[in-house]
């Protein structure tokens, strides 16, 4: 289990959490709503490790993560795909999926299958495999930044927007592909600005509004519950 | 003084360059940090070469020069560079503690080899001429050359091909991104300074025998090694290589046919122009290459 306890969290003297609690079972995919500056994408930054924890603890099953270094955190099995997609635009395709490999495992007989993984859930990967993460389409990049998280995650993996600025039939796409790494047993914490995208995948969502966990409840009752499901609409289209 | 010498005169002083210069770059493209003590592995390189090119012959002496400025490069950025790098500390500071320890280097030089200009022996299987092209030129720089050819192909192989040269280029593209994906990125750039120490090293070993060896010199390169860098384009091999033969080409010619006693002058002017052009530098762009 992926948990954060009471976490207080910015970066420099700038503090955007207040003592958010939230967790991540196993095999379960979470979201994480709000609108923009509520602190989405601060909390993913803190699981892995990227911002300055000032209060609180991050754990990882038993472990307290909440000092450790962001490599270590990403060599515990957690999978990160960033807002923007951060990708090694100069390195190809491979290039790119390779460096969370050989970070997590020194000895290559697993890299072929884990290449394989990736690209039976994007064939296209496999198609531009030596071309530049920088020379791929917006569509691509973003199965690549999921691809490449998918490898250095083997338990858990943290995306951040994954369907940002990709056109409609695109962003279903890649929710069915999210939705098959789930079915796999991964767990995912997801930061989505499109709820229903979201409650697509996701069995249980937390709403954060400026810093701190406003409301949780289960996908279900979001989908069930007209209010509930305005709120976080009303948050979720601004 | 034909053209074609002043030509291999430059490339060989710029052979030197580039050797020296691809440290400074990569240390850049990776920390961004300007390393002033640069030039210290540069001297002492020089220095080992005199004292053990009769005992150990050439081949060895490279080596051991490599290994020993590679080991004390590793051993300086533990304990001087990386903590100003993980207390987030200003580049200056850095700077200012690499120029500080290159000062106290040149004095220990100076005490432990004495203030006396030095030049070391050519070895003696590189003590011939050649003739090229109805021009006389010294073997041992053509050697030099040829080796600093060699070299620069072999790290632009493994930077470009291999996955330790991925792993080093991502952390030069987005340092926080690839720490996220796993990569230990103090770890490796650690051992990229200590590579670029020990090629610094083996320009100095190779320099001894053709550029004064002095207790000062690890001073004397550090203002044409800073063009180089920046006029190749920051953190970009392929640039100081390219920069390394320009400036080195028009120290030569500016020497021999209008100043008479420095080129580097025209190296200056030469940096102006371009990054008027070019204000990244001729391959100036994101990362390393």
């Amino acid at each position: 289990m992926l948990r954060l306890e009471g976490v207080t969290a910015g970066y420099g003297d700038v503090t955007v959490l207040r003592d958010v609690t939230l967790d991540v079972r196993q095999s379960e995919a979470v979201a994480l709503l709000g609108r923009n500056g509520m602190g989405k994408t601060t909390t993913i930054k803190t699981i892995m490790g990227l911002t300055s924890v000032r209060g609180g603890r991050v754990l990882f099953g038993e472990r307290d993560i909440t000092r450790l270094r962001p490599f270590e955190i990403a060599r515990l099995g957690i999978g990160y795909a960033p807002e923007g997609r951060q990708l090694f635009g100069p390195l190809t395709v491979v290039e790119n999926l390779r460096i969370p490999f050989v970070n997590k495992q020194p000895d290559g007989s697993r890299w072929p299958s884990q290449l394989a993984r990736v690209f039976d859930l994007f064939p296209v990967l496999a198609e531009r495999r030596a071309q530049t993460a920088g020379s791929l389409s917006g569509g691509e990049q973003q199965m690549l930044a999921i691809g490449r998280a998918m490898v250095g995650g083997d338990r858990y993996l943290v995306l951040d927007e994954p369907t940002e600025g990709l056109a409609p039939t695109l962003v279903t796409s890649i929710i069915d592909s999210l939705k098959r790494l789930k079915a796999e047993g991964l767990a995912v914490l997801l930061v989505e600005q499109n709820v229903r995208s979201a409650l697509a995948i996701a069995d249980r969502a937390y709403l954060l509004e400026k810093g701190r966990v406003e409301l949780t409840a289960s996908a279900n009752e979001l989908k069930n519950d007209r209010a509930l499901l305005e709120r976080c609409l009303g948050v979720g289209r601004a | 003084m034909s053209v074609l010498l002043q030509l291999l005169n430059g490339l060989t002083t710029g052979a030197i360059y580039i050797l020296l210069a691809s440290g400074l770059t990569i240390v850049f493209g990776l920390q961004r940090i300007v390393n002033a003590a640069h030039g210290v592995f540069y001297m002492l390189g020089a220095y080992l070469a005199i004292d053990l090119g009769k005992r150990l012959g050439f081949p060895l002496t490279l080596l051991v020069v490599f290994a020993a400025c590679a080991v004390i490069g590793l051993v300086f950025e533990r304990i001087a560079i990386r903590p100003l790098i993980r207390w987030k500390r200003d580049p200056t500071h850095v700077l200012v503690l690499t120029l500080g320890s290159a000062i106290i280097a040149s004095e220990l030089t100076k005490m432990v080899w004495g203030p006396v200009p030095r030049l070391a022996e050519i070895p003696a299987s590189l003590s011939g001429s050649l003739h090229v092209a109805g021009v006389t030129y010294p073997a041992y720089w053509l050697f030099v050359m040829l080796f600093t050819t060699v070299l620069m192909a072999a790290i632009g192989v493994v930077f470009h091909t291999t996955t330790l040269g991925a792993l080093v280029r991502s952390i030069a593209l987005n340092r926080e991104m690839s720490e996220a994906l796993g990569t230990n990125a103090p770890a490796v750039s650690s051992n990229v300074f200590a590579l670029g120490t020990g090629v610094a090293g083996l320009a100095g070993a190779l320099a001894a025998p053709i550029l004064l060896v002095t207790p000062t010199m690890c001073f004397d390169l550090l203002m044409v090694l800073f063009v180089i860098v920046i006029l190749g384009g920051l953190g970009s091999l392929r640039g100081v290589v390219v920069s390394g033969v320009l400036v080195g080409v028009v120290n030569a010619f500016g020497v021999a046919y209008l100043t008479g006693t420095t080129g580097t002058i025209f190296v200056f002017a030469v940096m102006i122009v371009a990054l008027i052009v070019r204000p990244h530098g001729l391959f100036g762009q994101e990362g390393v290459d």
